[in-house]
């Protein structure tokens, strides 16, 4: 009888407890607005970096032109900063938040 | 200026004016490349050394755990320079009369925008330059060093506009 019982409560707050912790390990990686890049130059970044398809970096350019920023990519902490270190190589200002 | 794109190459063809604005550039970052970080100006140490975030919480969070990656931002620039002395070198069809020609393969025309975006965000940076001054008309302009800071930076966007036209991202 046991052997087929459901998971106790202990569990359920481990597992809850696992999923906030996991959401709360992504990092966003956002680049923001600047004066100088193309917009053309930063769909190829877009494209290049993030592996964007043509509209969708188009896209994200143009929140980053419009709103200021965009949020790019939602990544592990290691993955993130390596993302903001290629955006920043070819001149992007790209930054992390948590979150 | 000419752009044309066969198979993998990137044949980019200037004219003599053109050849001569160009090779300026990329002396002007030869020289920044191969300055010394330390001797280079407050704003130029701060664009080579970056921020991964905005946030001083996180810097610090990011500071006592990430790896130091002050070492591949050095690398860039002994890379670019590297490239940079490659398209300058006297043997090279940018030092030939009259007009030049560059031969880049995909790779190159990648690190080339890139070369040459770092020129134009060096000299914003030096200037101040915002999005008002961006899009001012230069004969609207004074100052004689600002510019020719903002005709140089003008000049680098047209070539990136013509490589962005020739080259396609895998």
């Amino acid at each position: 009888m046991n052997a087929i019982a459901s998971p106790t409560p202990v569990e359920e707050v481990d597992a809850q407890t696992r999923t906030r912790n996991a959401f709360e390990k992504v990092w966003g990686v956002i680049v923001w607005n600047d004066p100088v890049n193309l917009m053309p130059y930063v769909v190829f970044v877009f494209k290049r970096v993030l592996k964007m398809t043509q509209e969708m970096a188009h896209q994200h350019m143009m929140e980053v032109h419009q709103r200021g920023k965009s949020l790019v990519a939602q990544e592990t902490r290691e993955k993130a900063e390596f993302l903001v270190h290629q955006l920043q190589g070819f001149g992007l200002q790209a930054t992390m938040e948590k979150g | 200026m000419r752009c044309e794109r066969s198979n993998n190459w990137l044949t980019l063809e200037f004219e003599e004016r053109e050849k001569e604005l160009l090779l300026y550039s990329l002396e002007e970052l030869e020289g920044h490349y191969s300055t010394d970080e330390s001797t280079l100006s407050t704003k130029s140490q701060a664009y080579w050394k970056g921020k991964l975030t905005h946030s001083k919480d996180i810097e610090k969070e990011l500071s006592e755990e990430s790896v130091d990656l002050s070492e591949t931002r050095r690398l860039w620039k002994s890379e670019r320079l590297i490239l940079v002395r490659k398209w300058l070198a006297e043997e090279g069809t940018l030092k030939t009369q009259g007009g030049g020609i560059l031969v880049l393969d995909q790779g190159e025309a990648e690190q080339f925008l890139a070369v040459i975006n770092d020129r134009r965000l060096l000299l914003a940076l030096e200037h101040n330059l915002d999005e008002e001054m961006m899009s001012r008309h230069l004969s609207k302009i004074n100052d004689s060093e600002l510019q020719q800071a903002l005709w140089e930076i003008h000049f680098l966007a047209i070539i990136q506009h013509y490589i962005l036209e020739g080259i396609d991202v895998p």
